[in-house]
Protein backbone atom coordinates (compact mmCIF):
# COMPACT_ATOMS: atom_id res chain seq x y z
CA UNK A 1 0.00 0.00 0.00
CA UNK A 2 2.53 2.99 -1.05
CA UNK A 3 -0.23 4.55 -2.01
CA UNK A 4 -0.15 6.46 1.43
CA UNK A 5 3.32 7.39 0.66
CA UNK A 6 1.60 8.51 -2.92
CA UNK A 7 -0.76 10.66 -1.23
CA UNK A 8 1.51 12.23 1.39
CA UNK A 9 4.04 13.21 -1.15
CA UNK A 10 0.51 15.14 -2.83
CA UNK A 11 0.01 16.62 0.04
CA UNK A 12 3.55 18.22 0.76
CA UNK A 13 3.63 19.12 -2.67
CA UNK A 14 0.21 21.12 -2.42
CA UNK A 15 1.34 22.75 0.98
CA UNK A 16 4.57 23.75 -0.38
CA UNK A 17 3.30 25.47 -3.17
CA UNK A 18 0.61 27.23 -1.65
CA UNK A 19 2.01 28.05 1.67
CA UNK A 20 2.96 31.52 0.15
CA UNK A 21 -0.11 32.96 0.71
CA UNK A 22 -3.72 32.76 2.40
CA UNK A 23 -6.07 31.71 -0.73
CA UNK A 24 -8.60 29.82 1.50
CA UNK A 25 -10.18 26.61 2.10
CA UNK A 26 -8.71 24.03 -0.69
CA UNK A 27 -11.86 22.02 -1.67
CA UNK A 28 -10.56 19.62 -4.45
CA UNK A 29 -7.31 18.66 -5.72
CA UNK A 30 -6.63 17.42 -9.21
CA UNK A 31 -4.34 14.43 -10.27
CA UNK A 32 -3.48 12.40 -13.40
CA UNK A 33 -2.24 8.87 -12.94
CA UNK A 34 -0.85 7.13 -15.21
CA UNK A 35 -1.90 3.31 -16.00
CA UNK A 36 1.80 1.99 -15.70
CA UNK A 37 2.72 4.86 -13.02
CA UNK A 38 1.94 1.77 -10.52
CA UNK A 39 -0.68 3.83 -8.67
CA UNK A 40 -3.98 2.13 -8.22
CA UNK A 41 -6.61 5.72 -8.49
CA UNK A 42 -8.85 3.59 -5.87
CA UNK A 43 -6.52 2.69 -3.59
CA UNK A 44 -4.87 6.66 -3.49
CA UNK A 45 -8.43 7.86 -3.10
CA UNK A 46 -8.47 5.12 -0.04
CA UNK A 47 -5.51 6.51 1.45
CA UNK A 48 -6.77 10.57 0.72
CA UNK A 49 -8.81 10.61 4.22
CA UNK A 50 -5.64 9.27 6.33
CA UNK A 51 -3.28 11.54 4.07
CA UNK A 52 -4.87 14.40 4.87
CA UNK A 53 -5.50 14.41 8.30
CA UNK A 54 -4.66 17.43 10.20
CA UNK A 55 -3.40 19.06 6.91
CA UNK A 56 -4.75 22.56 5.63
CA UNK A 57 -5.91 19.87 3.13
CA UNK A 58 -8.55 17.92 5.14
CA UNK A 59 -12.03 17.37 4.22
CA UNK A 60 -10.61 18.04 0.65
CA UNK A 61 -11.73 16.01 -2.28
CA UNK A 62 -9.07 13.97 -4.88
CA UNK A 63 -9.85 13.76 -8.36
CA UNK A 64 -7.77 11.41 -10.26
CA UNK A 65 -7.74 11.51 -14.02
CA UNK A 66 -6.48 8.44 -15.40
CA UNK A 67 -4.48 8.24 -18.37
CA UNK A 68 -4.46 4.53 -20.38
CA UNK A 69 -1.14 3.66 -21.53
CA UNK A 70 -0.13 4.58 -24.96
CA UNK A 71 3.01 2.81 -27.43
CA UNK A 72 4.76 4.33 -30.48
CA UNK A 73 4.00 1.60 -33.02
CA UNK A 74 7.24 1.02 -35.73
CA UNK A 75 4.14 -0.93 -37.74
CA UNK A 76 1.91 1.23 -37.62
CA UNK A 77 3.60 4.47 -37.84
CA UNK A 78 1.22 5.36 -35.35
CA UNK A 79 0.36 5.77 -31.66
CA UNK A 80 -1.84 3.72 -29.95
CA UNK A 81 -3.52 3.58 -26.98
CA UNK A 82 -3.24 0.09 -24.84
CA UNK A 83 -6.43 -1.66 -23.45
CA UNK A 84 -3.99 -3.18 -20.54
CA UNK A 85 -0.54 -3.30 -19.96
CA UNK A 86 0.95 -5.27 -22.17
CA UNK A 87 2.93 -2.85 -24.91
CA UNK A 88 1.63 -4.78 -27.72
CA UNK A 89 0.38 -3.10 -30.56
CA UNK A 90 -3.74 -3.95 -30.71
CA UNK A 91 -3.94 -3.06 -34.03
CA UNK A 92 -0.75 -5.29 -35.49
CA UNK A 93 0.03 -7.57 -32.55
CA UNK A 94 4.09 -5.99 -32.95
CA UNK A 95 5.76 -5.40 -29.57
CA UNK A 96 7.03 -1.67 -29.01
CA UNK A 97 8.96 -0.57 -25.79
CA UNK A 98 8.41 2.88 -26.75
CA UNK A 99 6.04 4.27 -24.01
CA UNK A 100 4.55 7.21 -25.20
CA UNK A 101 1.79 7.20 -21.97
CA UNK A 102 1.17 5.34 -18.86
CA UNK A 103 3.84 6.76 -16.48
CA UNK A 104 2.14 9.73 -15.47
CA UNK A 105 1.96 10.92 -11.85
CA UNK A 106 1.35 14.63 -11.90
CA UNK A 107 -0.85 17.27 -9.42
CA UNK A 108 -2.29 19.48 -11.86
CA UNK A 109 -4.20 22.27 -9.33
CA UNK A 110 -6.41 22.59 -6.57
CA UNK A 111 -9.95 24.16 -6.01
CA UNK A 112 -10.66 26.69 -3.57
CA UNK A 113 -13.37 26.98 -1.92
CA UNK A 114 -15.66 30.03 -3.27
CA UNK A 115 -15.05 33.68 -1.09
CA UNK A 116 -18.80 33.31 -0.81
CA UNK A 117 -18.44 30.19 0.73
CA UNK A 118 -15.16 31.37 2.89
CA UNK A 119 -15.49 31.01 6.60
CA UNK A 120 -14.28 34.72 7.57
CA UNK B 1 -35.82 18.11 -4.48
CA UNK B 2 -36.73 21.79 -3.77
CA UNK B 3 -37.56 23.54 -6.63
CA UNK B 4 -34.70 26.31 -7.50
CA UNK B 5 -35.33 29.62 -7.40
CA UNK B 6 -33.80 31.94 -9.81
CA UNK B 7 -30.27 33.40 -8.44
CA UNK B 8 -30.24 36.65 -7.33
CA UNK B 9 -27.74 38.80 -8.37
CA UNK B 10 -26.31 39.81 -5.23
CA UNK B 11 -23.30 38.95 -2.71
CA UNK B 12 -25.07 35.38 -1.89
CA UNK B 13 -24.89 34.20 -5.09
CA UNK B 14 -22.91 30.96 -5.41
CA UNK B 15 -19.27 31.86 -6.61
CA UNK B 16 -17.22 30.04 -9.23
CA UNK B 17 -14.55 28.07 -7.75
CA UNK B 18 -11.40 29.07 -8.42
CA UNK B 19 -8.45 27.01 -9.62
CA UNK B 20 -5.42 27.44 -9.12
CA UNK B 21 -2.52 25.58 -11.12
CA UNK B 22 0.27 23.51 -8.99
CA UNK B 23 1.60 21.97 -11.86
CA UNK B 24 4.40 19.34 -10.06
CA UNK B 25 5.26 15.72 -10.54
CA UNK B 26 4.13 13.87 -7.14
CA UNK B 27 7.14 12.29 -6.52
CA UNK B 28 9.30 15.00 -7.38
CA UNK B 29 11.38 15.09 -3.61
CA UNK B 30 12.14 11.56 -4.27
CA UNK B 31 12.98 11.90 -7.96
CA UNK B 32 15.42 15.17 -7.02
CA UNK B 33 17.03 12.90 -4.31
CA UNK B 34 16.96 10.41 -6.34
CA UNK B 35 18.82 12.26 -9.61
CA UNK B 36 21.40 13.83 -6.51
CA UNK B 37 22.00 9.96 -5.46
CA UNK B 38 22.50 9.47 -9.29
CA UNK B 39 24.85 12.45 -9.82
CA UNK B 40 27.22 11.66 -6.45
CA UNK B 41 27.31 8.02 -7.09
CA UNK B 42 28.29 8.74 -10.90
CA UNK B 43 30.64 11.35 -9.75
CA UNK B 44 32.35 8.76 -7.16
CA UNK B 45 32.98 5.82 -10.31
CA UNK B 46 30.27 4.11 -8.39
CA UNK B 47 28.09 2.00 -10.31
CA UNK B 48 24.59 0.95 -8.58
CA UNK B 49 22.46 -2.08 -9.05
CA UNK B 50 19.26 -2.54 -7.34
CA UNK B 51 17.06 -5.85 -7.21
CA UNK B 52 13.22 -6.31 -6.64
CA UNK B 53 11.52 -9.68 -6.77
CA UNK B 54 8.53 -10.89 -4.85
CA UNK B 55 8.76 -12.32 -1.45
CA UNK B 56 10.55 -15.99 -1.68
CA UNK B 57 12.17 -15.75 -5.35
CA UNK B 58 15.31 -16.11 -3.74
CA UNK B 59 16.67 -12.71 -4.14
CA UNK B 60 19.16 -12.42 -1.56
CA UNK B 61 20.79 -16.05 -2.02
CA UNK B 62 21.12 -14.86 -5.85
CA UNK B 63 22.80 -11.77 -4.25
CA UNK B 64 25.03 -13.56 -2.15
CA UNK B 65 26.49 -16.08 -4.86
CA UNK B 66 27.36 -12.99 -7.18
CA UNK B 67 28.60 -11.39 -4.56
CA UNK B 68 31.15 -14.45 -3.84
CA UNK B 69 31.58 -14.49 -7.68
CA UNK B 70 32.49 -10.91 -7.08
CA UNK B 71 34.88 -11.33 -4.42
CA UNK B 72 36.53 -13.75 -6.10
CA UNK B 73 37.44 -12.34 -9.52
CA UNK B 74 38.76 -9.43 -7.11
CA UNK B 75 39.53 -5.94 -8.22
CA UNK B 76 36.30 -4.12 -7.38
CA UNK B 77 35.21 -2.77 -3.75
CA UNK B 78 32.06 -4.08 -3.05
CA UNK B 79 28.97 -2.87 -0.58
CA UNK B 80 25.04 -3.85 -0.34
CA UNK B 81 22.03 -2.49 1.35
CA UNK B 82 19.10 -4.57 1.76
CA UNK B 83 15.63 -3.57 2.98
CA UNK B 84 13.45 -5.55 5.27
CA UNK B 85 10.17 -4.92 7.08
CA UNK B 86 11.76 -6.48 9.90
CA UNK B 87 14.96 -8.90 11.11
CA UNK B 88 18.91 -8.37 9.81
CA UNK B 89 18.72 -12.28 8.64
CA UNK B 90 19.43 -11.54 5.39
CA UNK B 91 22.15 -8.70 6.18
CA UNK B 92 23.90 -11.50 7.91
CA UNK B 93 23.33 -13.86 4.88
CA UNK B 94 24.89 -11.57 2.63
CA UNK B 95 27.88 -10.44 5.11
CA UNK B 96 28.85 -14.11 4.65
CA UNK B 97 30.16 -13.15 1.09
CA UNK B 98 32.55 -10.94 3.07
CA UNK B 99 30.81 -7.90 1.36
CA UNK B 100 30.61 -5.01 3.80
CA UNK B 101 26.35 -4.90 4.54
CA UNK B 102 24.16 -2.84 6.00
CA UNK B 103 20.29 -3.76 6.49
CA UNK B 104 17.55 -1.18 6.49
CA UNK B 105 14.88 -2.18 8.74
CA UNK B 106 11.80 -0.37 7.08
CA UNK B 107 9.43 -1.47 9.54
CA UNK B 108 5.92 -0.86 8.32
CA UNK B 109 6.88 0.77 4.59
CA UNK B 110 6.49 -1.73 1.80
CA UNK B 111 9.61 0.05 -0.24
CA UNK B 112 12.80 1.20 -0.36
CA UNK B 113 12.64 5.10 -1.37
CA UNK B 114 15.19 7.63 -2.00
CA UNK B 115 15.89 9.22 1.18
CA UNK B 116 16.30 5.75 3.10
CA UNK B 117 19.22 4.36 0.81
CA UNK B 118 20.66 8.15 1.52
CA UNK B 119 20.55 7.81 5.19
CA UNK B 120 21.92 3.57 5.25
CA UNK B 121 25.27 4.72 3.27
CA UNK B 122 25.55 7.82 5.71
CA UNK B 123 25.19 5.85 8.82
CA UNK B 124 27.36 3.23 7.52
CA UNK B 125 29.76 5.95 6.59
CA UNK B 126 31.33 4.56 3.37
CA UNK B 127 32.88 6.57 0.86
CA UNK B 128 31.25 6.35 -2.79
CA UNK B 129 34.63 7.58 -4.00
CA UNK B 130 36.19 4.03 -2.45
CA UNK B 131 33.38 1.74 -3.73
CA UNK B 132 32.71 0.78 -7.22
CA UNK B 133 29.28 -1.38 -7.04
CA UNK B 134 26.80 -1.13 -4.70
CA UNK B 135 23.85 -3.22 -4.70
CA UNK B 136 20.47 -2.58 -3.17
CA UNK B 137 18.06 -5.16 -2.05
CA UNK B 138 14.60 -3.64 -1.97
CA UNK B 139 11.51 -5.21 0.26
CA UNK B 140 10.37 -8.55 -1.21
CA UNK B 141 7.30 -6.54 -3.20
CA UNK B 142 6.78 -6.64 -6.97
CA UNK B 143 4.00 -3.68 -6.38
CA UNK B 144 5.15 -0.98 -4.66
CA UNK B 145 9.21 -0.35 -5.20
CA UNK B 146 8.06 0.43 -8.43
CA UNK B 147 7.46 4.02 -8.64
CA UNK B 148 10.42 4.97 -6.76
CA UNK B 149 13.87 5.71 -8.34
CA UNK B 150 16.71 4.96 -6.17
CA UNK B 151 18.97 6.66 -7.57
CA UNK B 152 20.19 3.49 -9.40
CA UNK B 153 21.57 2.90 -12.74
CA UNK B 154 20.15 -0.76 -12.89
CA UNK B 155 17.49 -2.01 -11.63
CA UNK B 156 17.11 -5.89 -11.81
CA UNK B 157 13.79 -7.64 -11.46
CA UNK B 158 13.73 -11.65 -10.63
CA UNK B 159 11.23 -13.98 -11.12
CA UNK B 160 11.37 -17.66 -10.53
CA UNK B 161 10.62 -20.63 -12.09
CA UNK B 162 8.50 -21.61 -9.31
CA UNK B 163 6.40 -18.32 -9.38
CA UNK B 164 4.65 -19.59 -12.69
CA UNK B 165 5.43 -18.30 -16.10
CA UNK B 166 2.69 -15.69 -16.67
CA UNK B 167 3.89 -13.68 -13.54
CA UNK B 168 5.53 -10.39 -15.50
CA UNK B 169 1.64 -10.43 -17.10
CA UNK B 170 0.49 -10.48 -13.77
CA UNK B 171 2.89 -7.58 -12.13
CA UNK B 172 3.53 -5.66 -15.98
CA UNK B 173 4.38 -2.11 -13.90
CA UNK B 174 7.50 -3.37 -12.54
CA UNK B 175 9.02 -5.56 -15.14
CA UNK B 176 8.15 -2.30 -17.15
CA UNK B 177 10.55 -0.30 -15.13
CA UNK B 178 13.25 -3.03 -15.04
CA UNK B 179 16.44 -2.72 -16.92
CA UNK B 180 16.96 -6.30 -16.77
CA UNK B 181 16.01 -9.79 -15.96
CA UNK B 182 16.77 -12.43 -14.14
CA UNK B 183 14.94 -16.06 -13.84
CA UNK B 184 16.03 -17.95 -10.65
CA UNK B 185 15.82 -21.54 -9.60
CA UNK B 186 16.44 -23.15 -12.83
CA UNK B 187 17.48 -26.30 -11.48
CA UNK B 188 13.94 -26.41 -10.53
CA UNK B 189 12.84 -26.03 -13.92
CA UNK B 190 12.69 -30.06 -14.91
CA UNK B 191 10.24 -31.13 -12.25
CA UNK B 192 7.80 -27.93 -12.45
CA UNK B 193 7.79 -28.59 -16.31
CA UNK B 194 8.75 -24.88 -16.44
CA UNK B 195 8.53 -23.39 -19.88
CA UNK B 196 11.18 -21.07 -20.61
CA UNK B 197 9.74 -19.88 -23.79
CA UNK B 198 6.70 -18.55 -22.24
CA UNK B 199 8.50 -16.94 -19.22
CA UNK B 200 10.48 -15.35 -21.96
CA UNK B 201 7.42 -14.13 -23.85
CA UNK B 202 5.95 -12.68 -20.72
CA UNK B 203 8.15 -10.56 -20.12
CA UNK B 204 9.49 -9.41 -24.01
CA UNK B 205 5.30 -8.26 -24.22
CA UNK B 206 5.55 -6.09 -20.74
CA UNK B 207 9.33 -4.79 -21.65
CA UNK B 208 10.07 -5.52 -24.80
CA UNK B 209 13.88 -6.03 -25.67
CA UNK B 210 14.90 -6.60 -22.21
CA UNK B 211 17.77 -9.31 -21.30
CA UNK B 212 16.36 -12.11 -19.11
CA UNK B 213 19.06 -14.43 -17.75
CA UNK B 214 18.38 -18.18 -16.71
CA UNK B 215 20.32 -18.89 -13.66
CA UNK B 216 19.96 -21.01 -10.21
CA UNK B 217 21.98 -20.12 -7.41
CA UNK B 218 22.33 -23.31 -5.77
CA UNK B 219 23.34 -25.16 -8.77
CA UNK B 220 25.61 -22.26 -10.51
CA UNK B 221 24.06 -22.58 -13.86
CA UNK B 222 24.22 -19.23 -15.82
CA UNK B 223 26.04 -17.04 -13.37
CA UNK B 224 28.99 -16.82 -15.28
CA UNK B 225 27.22 -14.95 -18.03
CA UNK B 226 25.28 -13.24 -15.51
CA UNK B 227 28.28 -11.89 -13.57
CA UNK B 228 30.61 -11.17 -17.27
CA UNK B 229 27.58 -8.96 -18.02
CA UNK B 230 27.17 -7.38 -15.16
CA UNK B 231 30.88 -6.55 -14.91
CA UNK B 232 30.89 -5.23 -18.31
CA UNK B 233 28.15 -3.03 -17.66
CA UNK B 234 29.79 -1.58 -14.45
CA UNK B 235 32.86 -0.94 -16.20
Amino acid sequence: MHELSVAISIVQSITDATAAEDHGQIAAVNVRVGAMSGVIPEALQFAWTPATRDTPLQGSELRVEFIPAAIYCENCSDTVELPGQRLVCPVCQTRSPRLVRGRELDILSVELQPESQHAS
Amino acid sequence: MPPESPTPASDSAVAKPRILEVRTQILKKNDELARDLRDRFRAAGCFVVSLVSSPGTGKTEFLKQTLIRLQERGGLKIAALVGDLRTDNDAARLAESGVDVRQIETGTMCHLEADMVERAIEEASWDCDDLDLLFVENVGNLVCPSGFDLGEDLRLVLVSTTEGEDKPLKYPTIFNTADVAVITKMDLAEVLEYDAEKMQNSIQDVRPGMRAFEVSAKSGQGMDEWIQWLTDQAS
